[in-house]
C-alpha cells in the first residue's frame, strides 16, 4: 500500500508499504481520500514541543473509503475512517467507521474525527440554542467549529483571528462575521480557542463577554504559555480546557449521531476550504502546510483514477497558466491546476483583487494587477478564462493577440455570433485553443462513448437526459459559493441565458459527442426562473434533439428540491448504457449490468478539470487535437442557440441553418 | 470598597495609598497580596471580605474532594468553610482544587494536583498580570476548567464564624511594602 510517511522534521515522503495485517474487530478500508488536521500535523512535521513527535511518523486520522473486510457492514460501504493514517488502506477497529450517508461528498464526511473535537469544544463550553459564539482560530478546526456551532443554532458566529490570511473561508458562512484580532467589537458569553498558542487564548479572553465561558479547544504548541489571568480573575471568566481525549466512547458516539445528522441534512460542508491533491503531491501539501498562511487543509485522492490511455509524464516542464477570471468556477479551475501533472497555476487576475488574492494564496501562483500585465508575464504559457461569458471574446482576442494558448470556459460566448468572430480568431492563430467541457475526460463518458462505438448496446434509438439542481437566490447574485457580488448572472445579454446555457449546455456537449453527429433538428421549451427575478433568464428547460432516428430528450431545471445531479441514460436494439451517476452497462435479457461502477469511483468536479488541464497542456506539447476545440464548442453554441430560437417560435430549428448564417 | 495590592519585600513601611489599614493574606510568604481598607471599622470591613471569599470559593468547589493550595488567611478560612468530609489534604488527585495564594507556584501547583476533567478555583487574584502556565498539558489535555472566585465585601452575609477567625489571627501589615 501507498503510505505518506514523514521520515524527519520539515520532511514528507510518499512511499510504498506492507498492508498491516487483518486482525479480530478491525476493518478493512480501501481509503479514497484522507484529509490533513493541520494543526496536529504541523506540529508533528515541526517537532514542535507539545506534539511528542517520534519519526518516522506516519501522520493522518481522517478518511473516507470503501469498506474491503471486517465485522459490521456489508463489504463495499462507503465509511467515514477515524484514525486512519495517510494510506491508501485502513486497518481500524471496527468502532472508527461509520456508513457515509448518501450523497455526502467524502470530504465532508472524513473530517468526523475533528467534528467530534469541536462538538465535545462546543459542548464543554455549555452552547446555549440562540446564543452568539465566537471562535479563534481560522484553521481546519476554528472553521468546523464555527459551522458546527451555526448548524447548533448559534444565533451569530463570530471568527477571529490574528491576521487576515484566511478570512475568505468565512465567506460562505451567512451566519458569521469576520473580526481581527486587534479590532473586536464587544465580547460574547461563548468562546472558543481553536489556535494552538498563548497570544491565541489571550485573545479568546479579550473576546468574551464578562463572566463568559473560554473553551482552550486548540492544542497549544508551547511548553508554557502566557495567560492573562489577572483579566481572567477580574472579568470572572470561565475557562475550560477541552481535549477529545477526555470523551468517553458513549459520548463519542452520541455526538457521532449528531454529526452524521448534520451531514445527512445538508447543514455541514467543508469541502469548499479544502484543497485537492492525488496523494503522490503529498510532500508539496506537507511544504505548504509548513509556511502558507492562508492554506486551511488538503484532501487526499488515493484513488484518484487516471484517463485512459495514462502516458508518462513528458520531459518538457509542466505548462504555466495564468487564470483570468477567480470567481466560483475561477477558483475551481485554480484548484485543479494545482493537482494537475503537467500544468501549475503562476498568476492569476480578478477585478475584485481579493478574490485574486485568496486564489494565489490557496492555489499558488501571484495575483496580477491587471489582465495586461497577465498577458505580458513570460511565465505564463497559457491562459484559462473564466469570466462572464460577455468578456470571452475580447479576453480571447487580447490573450491571442499576447501570444498565449486560451483553454475557455464554456460556453464559447454569450451567443453564436460571438463565438462565431472567436472561432475566426482561433483559426487565424497558430497558437493552440479549446472549451473546458469537464464532461469530456470523465471516465464514465468515456466508457460510454467506447460502449457505444463498438456497438455494445446495437444501434441507439434513445437518450435521456435530466439535470436537476436546487440554486438558492442568492446564487444569482453571489454564485454558488458567495464569495462574489455580481448580476450578471441575471442578464441575458451578458450571459447569454439562464439553465440551458449555463448548466445544461453540459448535456448537450456529451449527447453530441456520444452520438458522434449533430443534431438535424433542435425542439426547445423553456420557462423563465421564478427564483432569479430576470425576464430572460429561463429555469425550467426541455430540449428535444433528433439525430436522424435517434431522439435524445435533455431536461433540466435549478429550482428542484432534492436536486439530485445529473442523469443520463443511452439506449439501444442490444442494451442501455448509463453514464451518471454510475456508469453501468446491461445487455438486453442479461440478468443485471455487464459492467458498473460504484458512485465511489466517480470523480470530483476538481478530478475532471485536472485532467482537462493536464491533457490541454499535453496536447499543446505534442501538438496533438485538443479534447473540445473552439468549432466543437462553436457546434454546441449552435445546439444552444437553435434551443432558444426554437423556444421563442415555437417551432423546430436546425442548428446547421444557424451555423451557415440561414435563417431559423 | 478596598484595593488590591500584590505585596512582596521586607522592607519598612506600608503599602501606599496610606489612608488605608493594609491588610496581608500570608505575612510569612515572601510574595502575597492584600487589601488596604479605610479606617475607621477596616479590620472588621476585612473579615467580612475574607470570609465572604472563602465561603464563596468553598460553595464553588461543591461537594467533591477539595485541596487548598496557600497558607495565609484565605486558605484557613476556606478550610473551616468546606464540609469536614470534603478537604482532602494532601490526598492525590481531588476534583477540586482551591488556590489561594495568586502565585504562579501555587496556580501550577493547583493545576499539577486536580484530577483529569477538575476543577481549579482562583480564590485569589493572580499576582502577575500573566501567568505562565502549562496550557496543554495542565489545562487542555486533562480538560480542567479554571473558574475564577470573586472578591465579596460581605458586609450583610459574611460566616461569622469565619469573621471571628479572621479577627482572632488578623495582623495590621507592618515591615512590608506594596508593589502592586
Amino acid at each position: 500500500m501507498r503510505q505518506v510517511v514523514l521520515p524527519g522534521p520539515g520532511r514528507c515522503e510518499v512511499v510504498e508499504q506492507i498492508e498491516p495485517p487483518e486482525s479480530p474487530g478491525h476493518v478493512v478500508v480501501d481509503v479514497h481520500v484522507s484529509v490533513l488536521s493541520p494543526g496536529t500535523e504541523r506540529a508533528i512535521l515541526l517537532d514542535r514541543p507539545t506534539a511528542g513527535s517520534r519519526f518516522p511518523e506516519h501522520p493522518g486520522y481522517m478518511a473516507v473509503g470503501a469498506l474491503r473486510s471486517g465485522p459490521g457492514l456489508p463489504a463495499g460501504t462507503r465509511v467515514a475512517v477515524r484514525r486512519a493514517r495517510h494510506a491508501d488502506v485502513a486497518v481500524v477497529p471496527a468502532r472508527y467507521v461509520r456508513a457515509v450517508p448518501d450523497r455526502v461528498p467524502p470530504a465532508d464526511a472524513a473530517v468526523w474525527q475533528l467534528a467530534l473535537t469541536a462538538l465535545h469544544g462546543l459542548e464543554t463550553g455549555g452552547q446555549r440554542a440562540d446564543e452568539p459564539v465566537t471562535v479563534v482560530g481560522q484553521g481546519l478546526l476554528g472553521v468546523i467549529t464555527r459551522r458546527l456551532a451555526a448548524a447548533r443554532g448559534a444565533s451569530r458566529v463570530r471568527a477571529v483571528a490574528a491576521s487576515t490570511a484566511k478570512a475568505w473561508t468565512s465567506r460562505a458562512e451567512p451566519a458569521t462575521v469576520f473580526e481581527e484580532a486587534g479590532r473586536l467589537d464587544g465580547g460574547t458569553p461563548l468562546v472558543v480557542d481553536a489556535t494552538d498558542s498563548g497570544p491565541g487564548l489571550a485573545v479568546a479572553i479579550a473576546a468574551a463577554a464578562d463572566g463568559g465561558r473560554v473553551v482552550l479547544l486548540g492544542s497549544p504548541r508551547a511548553d508554557e504559555a502566557d495567560v492573562p489571568l489577572q483579566q481572567l480573575h477580574d472579568r470572572l471568566i470561565d475557562l475550560r480546557g477541552a481535549h477529545v481525549s477526555q470523551l468517553t466512547e458513549a459520548d463519542e458516539e452520541r455526538l457521532s449521531d449528531q454529526f452524521f445528522a448534520l451531514l445527512e441534512q445538508r447543514r455541514f460542508t467543508i469541502r469548499d476550504v479544502l484543497s485537492d491533491y492525488p496523494a503522490h503531491k503529498a510532500p508539496e501539501v506537507y511544504r505548504r502546510l509548513a509556511g502558507d498562511r492562508a492554506f486551511v487543509s488538503a484532501a487526499l485522492h488515493w484513488n484518484t483514477p487516471r484517463p485512459a490511455p495514462a502516458r508518462p509524464a513528458l520531459a518538457a516542464r509542466p505548462m504555466r497558466f495564468g487564470l483570468i477570471g477567480c470567481g466560483d468556477i475561477g477558483i475551481e479551475d485554480a484548484k485543479a491546476l494545482a493537482a494537475a501533472d503537467e500544468a501549475e497555476l503562476t498568476a492569476c487576475h480578478d477585478p475584485v483583487a481579493e478574490l485574486a488574492q485568496e486564489t494565489a494564496a490557496r492555489f499558488g501562483g501571484r495575483r496580477e494587477p491587471s489582465v495586461a500585465a497577465l498577458l505580458t508575464s513570460t511565465d505564463v504559457d497559457a491562459v484559462v478564462i473564466a469570466t462572464p461569458h460577455d468578456t470571452h471574446e475580447p479576453l480571447f482576442r487580447e490573450a491571442l493577440a499576447a501570444g498565449k494558448h486560451v483553454l475557455l470556459e464554456k460556453p464559447v460566448a454569450q451567443d453564436l455570433a460571438s463565438a462565431r468572430r472567436m472561432l475566426e480568431l482561433a483559426e487565424a492563430s497558430r497558437l493552440r485553443t479549446g472549451v473546458l467541457f469537464p464532461t469530456r475526460t470523465d471516465p464514465r463518458f468515456c466508457q460510454a462513448r467506447e460502449a457505444l462505438a463498438t456497438g455494445e448496446i446495437g444501434a441507439p434509438l434513445g437518450v435521456a437526459t435530466t439535470y436537476f439542481t436546487d440554486k438558492p437566490a442568492a446564487y444569482f447574485l453571489g454564485g454558488i459559493s458567495g464569495r462574489i457580488s455580481t448580476t450578471w448572472r441575471l442578464s441575458k445579454d451578458r450571459a447569454g441565458g439562464g439553465f440551458l446555457i449555463m448548466n445544461l449546455i453540459h448535456q448537450i456537449d456529451a449527447v453530441r459527442a456520444l452520438m458522434g453527429q449533430e443534431p438535424d433538428r433542435v425542439y426547445a421549451e423553456t420557462a423563465p426562473s421564478t427564483t432569479a427575478a430576470a425576464p430572460g433568464i429561463e429555469d425550467v428547460v426541455s430540449v428535444v434533439l433528433r439525430f436522424g432516428t435517434v431522439v435524445a430528450t435533455l431536461i433540466g431545471s435549478a429550482s428542484v428540491v432534492g436536486g439530485q445531479g445529473m442523469h443520463t441514460r443511452v439506449w439501444g436494439e442490444k442494451g442501455e448504457v448509463r453514464l451518471t451517476p454510475d456508469y453501468s452497462l446491461t445487455h438486453r435479457g442479461a440478468p443485471g449490468p455487464a459492467d458498473s461502477s460504484a458512485v465511489d469511483a466517480a470523480p470530483t468536479a476538481i478530478d475532471l478539470r485536472t485532467w482537462a488541464f493536464t491533457r490541454f497542456a499535453r496536447a499543446v506539447h505534442e501538438r496533438t487535437p485538443v479534447d473540445v476545440s473552439l468549432a466543437d464548442g462553436l457546434r454546441t453554441q449552435a445546439v444552444v442557440e437553435a434551443a432558444y430560437t426554437s423556444a421563442r417560435l415555437g417551432r423546430a430549428v436546425s442548428p446547421t441553418r444557424l451555423l451557415e448564417g440561414g435563417a431559423p | 470598597m478596598s484595593t488590591w495590592q500584590r505585596i512582596r519585600g521586607t522592607s519598612d513601611g506600608r503599602p501606599t495609598p496610606g489612608d488605608l489599614v493594609w491588610f496581608a493574606d500570608d505575612p510569612a510568604a515572601d510574595e502575597t497580596w492584600g487589601h488596604g481598607y479605610p479606617i475607621p471599622g477596616a479590620e472588621e470591613r476585612a473579615a467580612h471580605a475574607w470570609a465572604a471569599t472563602a465561603r464563596t470559593a468553598a460553595e464553588a468547589a461543591g461537594q467533591q474532594d477539595v485541596q487548598v493550595v496557600g497558607a495565609g488567611a484565605l486558605a484557613r478560612l476556606v478550610r473551616l468553610a468546606l464540609p469536614d468530609d470534603t478537604d482532602t489534604g494532601s490526598l492525590p488527585q481531588p476534583g477540586a482544587v482551591i488556590e489561594t495564594t495568586g502565585t504562579t507556584a501555587g496556580i501550577k501547583s493547583a493545576l499539577a494536583t486536580v484530577r483529569p476533567g477538575g476543577l481549579v478555583l482562583l480564590a485569589a487574584r493572580p499576582l502577575q498580570t500573566s501567568t505562565p502556565l502549562p496550557t496543554y498539558h495542565g489545562i487542555h489535555l486533562p480538560g480542567i476548567r479554571v473558574l475564577p472566585v470573586p472578591w465579596c465585601d460581605g458586609v450583610d452575609d459574611a460566616p461569622q464564624n469565619l469573621v471571628a477567625c479572621f479577627l482572632r489571627s488578623v495582623t495590621r501589615l507592618s515591615g512590608r511594602r506594596g508593589s502592586g
